[in-house]
């Protein structure tokens, strides 16, 4: 029974650790005039693969740990839920003949190149492993191009709704056709039913979001305003994102998305504080934004394995995906439509792969579709688009 | 699936439907009129006894989910940040003979009644066992207190203002002794445990003494002062987790650590959006709605009914609730003014409830206490704080009719 007294104390200082790395890390990235994502991402990369250089397994035991992958989880949980709290839907609307058009193109641009890649690079893999790395090709981060949009305070215009209106809508087609092809790969042939089935849940709690926070939205935060205590307020928004969130990853479109549109539906809810004052949900949710979501990226560096840089196919594989990559969204920038909007901003902010590559890739590793070749050439990919991005990323915002 | 494991997910579904179970039973606790932390409580027992009931085993991850325990500890920890920072050493104190005599008062009766029990009724069960039975009668709560207080606007009377500083003085004890019991259990011997742990813990509370004195307004103002404003958060999540690891590696526990970095960041001022300062209150206020409730629901849910379907076990229960009542009924007699209403102030102490079940979960993690004693105290803990608020307003009413 000494047994959970011990484990507390490791996870404090899990937790210490993790957040004292991700302040480090966004101190150093400051300094170089970076954004501060880039550093939490370096600081988790490099702490993740210490026991390559020292031989040091001591911080590889903070990573196993469940809790904290959980509390990472969260992190990008809040991330997506105050983008969406900061995301005025109509204004997205607008955007949104050009939006589709960007998500179209990014992923009939990236596909179309990766497989023609893959066809040179891996030409005797199944189809199945090429269409994982394809996949992989398609989706993009919806944290961290955010994150530096966030940084620099650009998250209110049109480049930015675009990027995250089409990021979003590549992650859920995406998931569902990985979802399809895990269904396939499992049980031998296509049923036509489960993936009828997982689209049209997938359309309706799309839609009836969007309906609700549109045609509801004011009304809903008006009641929750006026009708509730204030201690129930903050746990009321919680819940609904983790309760969305919990629903979306159930349908099989990422959690991300439930947040996001959890987000949509509790922008107008107002905290007063005992003085009276009246207080955004932004507001309120900053603390655990500050405190949760640099832990999200020091784990996202961490799960990056430095080995697979050691291979010199793999590195090249690699790359030539990670050219694909970067004009596959390039291209997918052109998708915008209105006049006087950013072209490359928009494909430069769909470049960073992160988190989405990863979970493509370990989906096709657990399905044992993707060999450790190509699975080595997914990592290096996303390492690249994610890292090497963002300064660039930064000074498009800086001038536009 | 790594990054958003199924299991992730369905975490977040645990705390999303403890989440709102919890807010449920706080607001009918509070439309009914009393406490709501003690709602959700109740609202624990109710879930994580469900299959009692229904013979469903719908709820049964409360129990069984180890990560919930997790966050759990992490509430407790935060609730005692919360306790910190509303404790002012300095008006501590000044309250006066009569305040720390009912504190004292109201730890050794419960004390020596809650052994006495345990030696009566428990009589083969380790030392360790009584003790922590009988300390986590000692506790008081003050949030109760404060809220009946308030309510019967009696916070400015003598009494009111011996009872908060009685209440103040007993968590800060409680909590000590808590150090030294549960040290006493990790080592498993008495005499060396006592001894050992009742230094450590003493230098503990000097130091916590001299810091929360001395250093807090220093600290406050380098942190508020000197530190960027994306820096500050960071720099107080890890005080508050460090000083509860430093607890609870030197053998007492990590609330205690977090008592103490409550004490410590009391004058840290954080600026909003529109450049306005701000105490650490609302800070900690989104960490405590959303942390908070998890712990009490989780304590609730760990209860086990069916525990009380022994007689001895019901026995206990009871043997404890009496032991608690009349011990902390003891407080009355140790105020030393005149010409207030003493009986009030004996009521006013018996409600036990944060700290109470903070020692329950302690004894039980480190598996000193059983289900069947755990679940006894915590149906004490809803016991006396579901009635002795009732029993207060009648008497300070029946006072006030008196005398005006």
């Amino acid at each position: 029974m000494a047994e959970p007294q011990v484990d507390t104390c490791s996870i404090l200082l899990g937790v210490i650790i993790v957040l004292a790395a991700a302040t480090l890390g966004e101190a150093f990235a400051k300094r170089f005039g970076l954004p501060e994502v880039l550093g939490e991402l370096s600081m988790g990369i490099f702490l993740g693969n210490l026991d390559l250089f020292g031989g040091w397994q001591f911080f590889n035991l903070i990573w196993e740990m469940p809790f904290l992958r959980v509390l990472g989880d969260v992190g990008a949980i809040i991330l997506l839920l105050s983008v969406g709290l900061h995301t005025d839907m109509r204004a997205m609307i607008k955007v949104g003949m050009s939006s589709l058009m960007v998500a179209a193109l990014g992923i009939i641009a990236p596909a179309g190149l990766g497989f023609l890649t893959c066809q040179m690079i891996i030409p005797d893999a199944s189809v199945y492993t090429k269409l994982f790395m394809v996949a992989a090709l398609c989706v993009n981060s919806a944290g961290i191009a955010i994150r530096v949009f966030m940084e620099a305070g650009k998250l209110d215009t049109c480049e930015a709704r675009i990027v995250i209106a089409a990021t979003l809508l590549d992650a859920i087609f995406i998931f569902l056709l990985v979802g399809v092809l895990g269904g396939i790969i499992q049980s031998g042939h296509f049923l036509a039913t489960g993936a009828l089935k997982s689209g049209g849940l997938a359309t309706l709690f799309l839609l009836s979001i969007g309906v609700v926070s549109l045609r509801y939205g004011r009304w809903l935060g008006d009641f929750v305003t006026k009708r509730l205590p204030e201690s129930v307020k903050v746990v009321a928004v919680v819940t609904t994102c983790f309760f969305l969130a919990y629903l979306a990853g159930a349908i099989g479109i990422s959690p991300i998305v439930g947040a996001f549109g959890a987000g949509l539906l509790v922008r107008d809810v107002r905290a007063r504080d005992p003085e009276g004052a009246e207080w955004g949900m932004e507001e309120l949710m900053r603390p655990a934004y500050l405190s949760l979501v640099p832990v999200f990226f020091v784990f996202l560096g961490t799960r990056v394995r430095l080995e697979n840089f050691m291979d010199k196919e793999a590195v090249l594989a690699g790359v030539a995906i990670t050219i694909v990559a970067v004009l596959g969204k390039l291209i997918a920038g052109l998708g915008v439509r209105e006049k006087g909007i950013n072209r490359l901003l928009v494909g430069v902010g769909m470049i960073p792969r992160a988190e989405m590559a990863l979970i493509v890739a370990s989906m096709g590793l657990t399905a044992r579709v993707l060999d450790p070749l190509a699975y080595s050439a997914i990592i290096i990919m996303t390492v690249l688009t994610s890292l090497f991005s963002l300064p660039f990323l930064r000074r498009l915002l800086r001038s536009a | 699936m790594h990054n958003m494991p199924t299991d992730s997910t369905n975490i977040l579904f645990a705390i999303a439907i403890i989440l709102a179970t919890a807010k449920i039973g706080e607001i009918v606790a509070k439309k009914l009129g009393d406490p709501g932390i003690t709602g959700e409580l109740i609202m624990g027992i109710f879930l994580g006894n469900f299959w009692l009931l229904s013979g469903g085993e719908f709820f049964d991850f409360l129990r069984e989910m180890d990560i919930l325990r997790l966050f759990a500890e992490l509430g407790a920890i935060v609730l005692l940040v919360k306790v910190g920072l509303h404790t002012d050493l300095r008006a501590l104190m000044r309250v006066g003979i009569s305040s720390f005599l009912v504190a004292v008062g109201g730890i050794f009766a419960p004390l020596v009644l809650g052994f006495l029990v345990g030696l009566v009724l428990l009589p083969e069960a380790p030392i360790a066992t009584k003790l922590f039975l009988a300390v986590s009668l000692c506790a008081t709560s003050m949030a109760v207190k404060l809220r009946v207080l308030d309510e019967l606007k009696m916070l400015e009377t003598t009494e009111g203002r011996i009872i908060i500083g009685a209440a103040m003085a007993d968590d800060v004890i409680t909590l000590m002794l808590l150090g030294v019991v549960s040290g006493i259990a990790v080592k498993g011997e008495v005499y060396q445990g006592l001894v050992v742990t009742l230094i450590v813990s003493v230098l503990f509370f000097l130091v916590v003494g001299a810091v929360g004195l001395k250093y807090n307004l220093l600290f406050g103002d380098f942190v508020t002062k000197k530190l960027a404003e994306s820096l500050k958060i960071p720099v107080i999540i890890i005080v508050c987790l460090g000083l509860a690891l430093l607890a609870e590696s030197v053998g007492l526990n990590t609330v205690l650590g977090a008592f103490v970095a409550g004490l410590l960041l009391q004058k840290v001022r954080l600026r909003d959006f529109e450049y306005k300062e701000q105490g650490l209150e609302w800070f900690v206020g989104v960490a405590g709605w959303t942390l908070i409730p998890i712990f009490f629901v989780k304590v609730g849910a760990e209860v086990h009914i069916e525990s009380f379907f022994n007689l001895k076990i019901v026995l206990v229960g009871l043997g404890i609730t009496v032991a608690a009542v009349l011990g902390k009924l003891f407080c009355s007699v140790c105020v030393v003014e005149k010409g207030v209403n003493r009986l009030a102030i004996g009521v006013a102490m018996i409600p036990r409830l944060e700290v109470g079940l903070i020692t329950a979960t302690i004894g039980k993690n480190m598996g000193v206490l059983n289900d069947a004693l755990y679940s006894s105290i915590v149906v004490m803990v809803v016991l006396t704080s579901l009635a002795s608020p009732y029993l207060l307003k009648a008497l300070l009413l029946r006072r006030k009719s008196l005398t005006t």
